[in-house]
């Protein structure tokens, strides 16, 4: 509850900073860009608001089969909305609903769903070449991860498994900076984004982690447009009470390839997979493919 | 902006929609398998004869006044475990240090002190473990010294004669006559060495369609100073690998 009243605030605090002017009718003719931006990666223009729905399926196998395989699925939608008040900034808040199924070698299935972690973020345009139609921009990003999430109970009372939860129950630090340049039909994206997670629930502490993502798009019309990215998550094992875990900690990169649709103006739809490639992660950590379907709507 | 879309009405939704607050859970037990203990004799003794009174199989006389024994972890094998894989298993590095041994879903590593108490008939639960179906031929049963965690220590340490188990694997006391007619002795023994012993478990297999089994052992305690005599007083003797040995093979059965 206590979560929850958090959020809350935070939401109503975001509400109310959001003033009610009006805006261009027409965020790509706004930024003098017409490419199709998926969420987070958008072009700033004084007054731009934008709402975005992310749904996503993923999940992992941690351990051997048939010995001590912890397996995790989760769906999840990332409801998020994004404000720029000035010209440079663009504030965000991203708040995921999420159902997840924990079914470890004993088939004893856990069950959680609910509200997840609130993520804030401030993303600053430090440098744009041109103020209308940029072609080059460089960003930095900071924010913080809360712990909005309910911490769950089985029927007993007792607190369900860490990997039931649906976050860690931390208050998270992030920043990062990116670099986007965008040449008629093409456009590329470098960013980076370090986090580094405070213990949270049941003595449990998350891996100090870099994320990137290097990405470039093709955009052969107005309507629709071909993204083909690499993700990568380098990070440190994680630990509960200092005890580092036997599993996780290390490199993983995605091949990403998307396709984004505009079915109307200031609409843009993404789908998309994210395919794990590279996995140097220390023991059995085993995940799958990675499911993404978004919509993004300009106010 | 689009004029009918309010942003703080969003907003508000969305406010809403985390005050809701709320999660929930729920969780379906998998495969359980219940593991505990008990006291019983291997050898009948005369109707006479006190609860804890025991013929050795050297002929000595005893009565046990106190014991405690520390179980270390009780593992399941899995029958397809048994054979060369075992022999490996033996092979390797077996740890020694005073620590819980990890648990795991077969293995119960919670280290546990247990009383052998005034009178047989005693449960003494050790836990469950949350294997992967499949059948079960044999538990390990490891006795080692206990760390200063262990389950019963503090029964132990409360007890009328007051026992730290820290660092012990077997604490047992009483007298002791090595023939028939020969005056008890009073004798107290401390040991910290290690045995393990493979039990048979007599095809326990946990499914989905029978998920939860529990599984008893016995520890025979009037075979615990076989090989006592008079010239072989009970510390010199592996009273460790007699407990050990001493464990009989449950019988399974349903919850």
């Amino acid at each position: 509850m206590k979560n929850a009243l958090t959020t809350s605030l935070l939401l109503s605090v975001a509400l109310l900073l959001i003033p009610s002017s009006s805006a261009w009718a027409c965020a790509t003719c706004a930024c003098g860009d017409p490419t199709l931006m998926s969420m987070g990666t958008e072009q700033p223009f004084e007054g731009r608001l934008r709402l975005s729905s992310t749904l996503r399926g993923w999940g992992h196998t941690v351990g051997q089969d048939g010995v001590n395989a912890l397996r995790l699925r989760e769906a999840r939608m990332d409801l998020a909305v994004a404000y720029a008040p000035l010209p440079w900034l663009f504030l965000s808040a991203t708040l995921p609903l999420q159902a997840r199924e924990v079914r470890d070698v004993s088939l004893t299935r856990e069950r959680g769903w609910g509200i997840g972690e609130l993520e804030l973020t401030a993303k600053a345009f430090l440098f744009r070449d041109k103020a209308f139609s940029a072609n080059h921009l460089f960003s930095v990003l900071g924010g913080v991860k809360l712990p909005t999430a309910p911490v769950l109970r089985g029927p007993d009372g007792e607190l369900m498994n860490l990997d039931a939860q649906l976050g860690s129950g931390s208050v998270d630090p992030l920043a990062g900076l990116a670099y986007q340049h965008f040449r008629g039909s093409w456009s590329f994206l470098v960013s980076a984004t370090g986090f580094l997670p405070t213990r949270g629930l049941q003595g449990f502490r998350a891996g100090a982690s870099i994320r990137s993502t290097l990405a470039a798009q093709y955009q052969p019309s107005a309507k629709w447009a071909l993204r083909l990215g690499f993700d990568g998550r380098l990070e440190t094992p994680a630990d509960v009470d200092g005890e580092r875990e036997e599993n996780g900690g290390g490199f993983i990169g995605y091949a990403s390839p998307d396709v984004l649709f505009s079915p109307g103006m200031d609409v843009v739809v993404a789908a998309g997979v994210r395919v794990p490639v590279i996995n140097q992660l220390r023991g059995r950590v085993s995940p799958t493919p990675i499911a993404m379907l978004s919509v993004a709507y300009d106010l | 902006m689009h004029p009918s879309l309010k942003p703080t009405a969003l907003l508000s939704a969305l406010a809403l929609l985390s005050l809701t607050g709320c999660g929930g859970g729920d969780l379906e037990a998998g495969m359980t398998l219940d593991l505990s203990l008990t006291t019983a004799r291997a050898r009948p003794i005369s109707g006479t004869a006190g609860p804890r009174e025991l013929m050795n199989d050297q002929g000595a006389r005893a009565v046990l006044t106190g014991g405690f024994i520390t179980v270390s972890s009780v593992e399941l094998l899995p029958c397809a475990q048994v054979g060369w894989k075992r022999l490996l298993r033996h092979l390797s590095p077996v740890g020694t240090a005073w620590a819980h041994t990890v648990s795991n879903p077969t293995r119960l590593g919670t280290p546990h002190v247990v009383d052998l108490g005034g009178a047989d008939g005693a449960v003494i639960r050790l836990g469950a473990v949350h294997p992967p179906p499949g059948r079960y031929c044999h538990a390990r049963l490891v006795f080692e010294p206990a760390d200063d965690d262990a389950e019963g220590l503090a029964a132990a340490a409360r007890g009328e004669t007051p026992v730290n188990m820290v660092g012990r694997t077997l604490h047992l006391r009483g007298t002791l006559a090595n023939s028939r007619d020969g005056e008890p002795q009073p004798f107290e023994v401390n040991l910290a060495t290690r045995a393990s012993v493979d039990v048979l478990l007599e095809w326990v297999t946990l499914s989905e369609a029978e998920p939860r089994a529990a599984v008893m052992f016995a520890l025979t305690w009037d075979t615990w100073l076989d090989g006592v005599n008079a010239d072989r007083p009970p510390a010199s003797v592996d009273l460790v690998g007699n407990v050990a040995r001493s464990v009989v093979p449950p019988s399974s059965e349903g919850p």
